[in-house]
């Protein structure tokens, strides 16, 4: 017992220093791009690595407002990655449950089917995509950034994998009761994996909170631009306002973090229950 | 109330056929027990009668209704599953009622059908309480008075005890047996316990590879059976079963030191049979068949001693009451003819004597 604490002991003694390294390490880019954000152009311009500006410009926070259109921007972002959200708390919970309850022929196939997108690179569809996006006539509407991401095969996935665990007598025993298979979908199935729900609501929120590629290839005007290709107007042909892009960066953060300090607990459980890392 | 008749059931897998073609009649009222051993086909039975299977040829009838191709929900049949089946997320009281709230009734309704049957089954107490937080006896009687509230034509249970400890699973057999006989409904049961088999249906149906062995009463079966797979089936400890040849009209037994048994029947043509004879049938007397004891379980009111007899069969005996008998100890059996029963040993099939 003693040699096990002191083992545990010496272990930490080591774990931590370590551990700490690797977390400053990871969160080195996001505090320089904090300190960037408070920086004057001077200092940016200056050629030197400041670490710590000599005076914090808030001002960089209010300057960002008057050179975009920016509310318009958060606005976009906001409409995008919320509607793809909610399109997925409908979609894949459903198809989940489908593949994991329901028999029909072919059901093996579609589902290898569905897996193996995962497999293909978005950039390899790409220009198909912005092909067919083009002939439908969605560039330059929410319509063409929202309908390719409307379903995920890793959200289908996700809840697939939360609704096998369900008994089938649960269902049958609803089914008994009189309940419709719609009924049961959101009587008895749903109420079941909230926290994976709220796993898959908030993962696809973030990523398409930060989708930058198909925003930057269907939309080109600048009224349909969310933050991500917003934030290129600073980019400009001679130099790039890094102060005013950190700016921006810190505003595509704030809403992804809160939206994670509210749903981290079904988080954390949902993740600890797939396995999912 | 109602009775239910299942003609010319057949229930297929693909190219498997779990139930080829069955015909029964269960009467109004009846307690009626399915019992086989796993992979029988008595789940997939109870299901197909409660419609979460679909029928491959057939027909069932609930009362006077061809119920073959109706929802489950719709059939009057409310039933009690192996694992529970209750809904986590919701409230006792909530489970109860869910069947109710569906079918559209009132509110005021509800509440009293459900208070009703908390009170039959003791559980007022526990009625705000999720599942989880619930013994495994609680969460089954709730979801006997999920069953109940609904007022069912025909309750199906599905092994709705395995899931308790041995004590817990007495008192349940006795409450059930309660409830049937103060609703009178129609019940049919599930299990591979032939213990429930024997205490609590008015009528027994043995299933093996989806086929009906025999039907009737406990202790029909137990006394009659038609072959040798329903009297071993039936009884605990179950029945010996002794080799034997026929040779002048007598049946020898090889392994009791060529005993002998008259049996005035016909022999089949490969001249082999099968002596059954349950353990409390045997006798100890100061003349018989010697049998040394391997070992003896003396369980206070009843004392089994145990052999193995030189063909390799394991062959137990009820003492009778306590003795002073240990294992490696000899005794002297009687077979007494009245209760040997005999079995072709090729078909298995009961050879009855002839009148």
């Amino acid at each position: 017992m003693a040699h096990k604490h002191t083992y545990s002991a010496a272990s930490r003694f080591w774990i931590y220093p370590v551990m700490i390294v690797f977390v400053l390490l990871a969160m080195l880019p996001f505090l320089y791009m904090v300190s960037l954000s408070l920086q004057s152009d001077a200092e940016m311009f200056s050629g030197q690595v400041v670490v710590i500006p000599e005076e914090l410009q808030f001002t960089n926070y209010v300057t960002i407002w008057e050179k975009a259109p920016f509310a318009r921007f958060i606005l976009n972002s906001f409409i995008v990655a919320g509607t793809i959200a909610f399109l997925h708390v409908l979609f894949d919970p459903l198809i989940g449950y489908v593949f994991a309850k329901m028999e029909f022929p072919g059901k093996r196939f579609m589902f290898v089917a569905l897996l193996s997108t995962l497999m293909i690179p978005f950039f390899v569809r790409l220009i198909p995509l912005y092909i067919m996006t083009a002939k439908f006539g969605l560039l330059n509407t929410y319509t063409g950034l929202i309908l390719p991401f409307a379903m995920s095969a890793f959200g289908i996935f996700l809840m697939r994998q939360f609704i096998l665990p369900i008994p089938d007598d649960l269902i049958a025993a609803a089914r008994l009761d009189g309940a419709s298979e719609p009924r049961i979908f959101f009587d008895i199935v749903l109420p079941q994996i909230g926290p994976a729900i709220a796993t898959v609501a908030l993962l696809t929120f973030v990523f398409q909170f930060n989708e930058f590629i198909w925003p930057l290839v269907v939309v080109s005007s600048e009224n349909m631009r969310p933050i991500t290709t917003g934030l290129t107007l600073f980019n400009q042909e001679f130099f790039t306002q890094w102060n005013l892009t950190a700016v921006g960066g810190m505003l595509l953060f704030l809403p992804c973090f809160l939206l994670y300090l509210v749903a981290q607990r079904h988080f954390v459980q949902s993740a600890m229950l797939s396995g999912m890392k | 109330m109602s009775g239910v008749t299942l003609k010319k059931v057949r229930k297929d897998y693909g190219s498997v056929v779990a139930i080829p073609s069955l015909d029964l009649e269960i009467e109004n009222g009846e307690f009626c027990v399915f019992v086989g051993p796993s992979g029988c086909g008595k789940s997939t039975l109870l299901r197909t009668i409660a419609g979460l299977e679909d029928l491959t040829e057939g027909q069932i009838v609930i009362g006077d209704q061809d119920v073959s191709d109706r929802h489950p929900g719709q059939r009057g049949v409310a039933m009690v599953f192996q694992n529970y089946a209750l809904y986590p997320h919701m409230s006792v009281r909530q489970n109860m009622a869910y069947a109710l709230r569906l079918a559209g009734e009132p509110k005021a309704e509800i509440k009293k059908k459900v208070d009703r049957a908390a009170e039959i089954l003791g559980l007022e107490a526990y009625l705000d309480r999720k599942p989880a937080e619930l013994s495994g006896g609680q969460r089954q009687r709730v979801a006997i008075g999920r069953a109940i509230v609904r007022n069912p034509k025909v309750f199906l249970f599905d092994e709705p005890l395995s899931n308790l400890d041995a004590e817990l699973r007495t008192r349940m057999r006795l409450e059930l047996s309660e409830l049937h006989q103060a609703l009178g409904t129609t019940m049919i049961y599930v299990t591979h316990d032939q213990v429930e088999a024997m205490t609590l249906a008015d009528k027994i149906v043995v299933l093996r590879a989806g086929r009906i062995e025999q039907v009737g009463r406990p202790l029909e079966l137990y006394d009659d059976p038609v072959n040798k797979f329903v009297a071993g089936f039936l009884g605990s400890p179950s029945m010996n079963f002794l080799p034997a040849r026929w040779a002048d009209g007598r049946l020898v037994l090889e392994d009791l030191e060529g005993a002998t048994l008259s049996m005035a029947a016909k022999a089949p043509e490969s001249g082999k049979a099968i002596v059954g004879i349950r353990p409390e049938h045997l006798e100890i007397g100061p003349e018989g068949a010697p049998l040394k004891l391997r070992s003896v379980e003396q369980l206070g009111g009843v004392t089994y001693g145990y052999a193995i007899l030189p063909s390799g069969q394991e062959f137990c005996v009820d003492l009778k009451g306590r003795r002073d008998i240990r294992a490696g100890d000899t005794v002297t059996l009687v077979i007494p003819e009245t209760h040997a029963l005999v079995f072709d040993a090729e078909t298995e099939n009961r050879i009855r004597p002839s009148k």
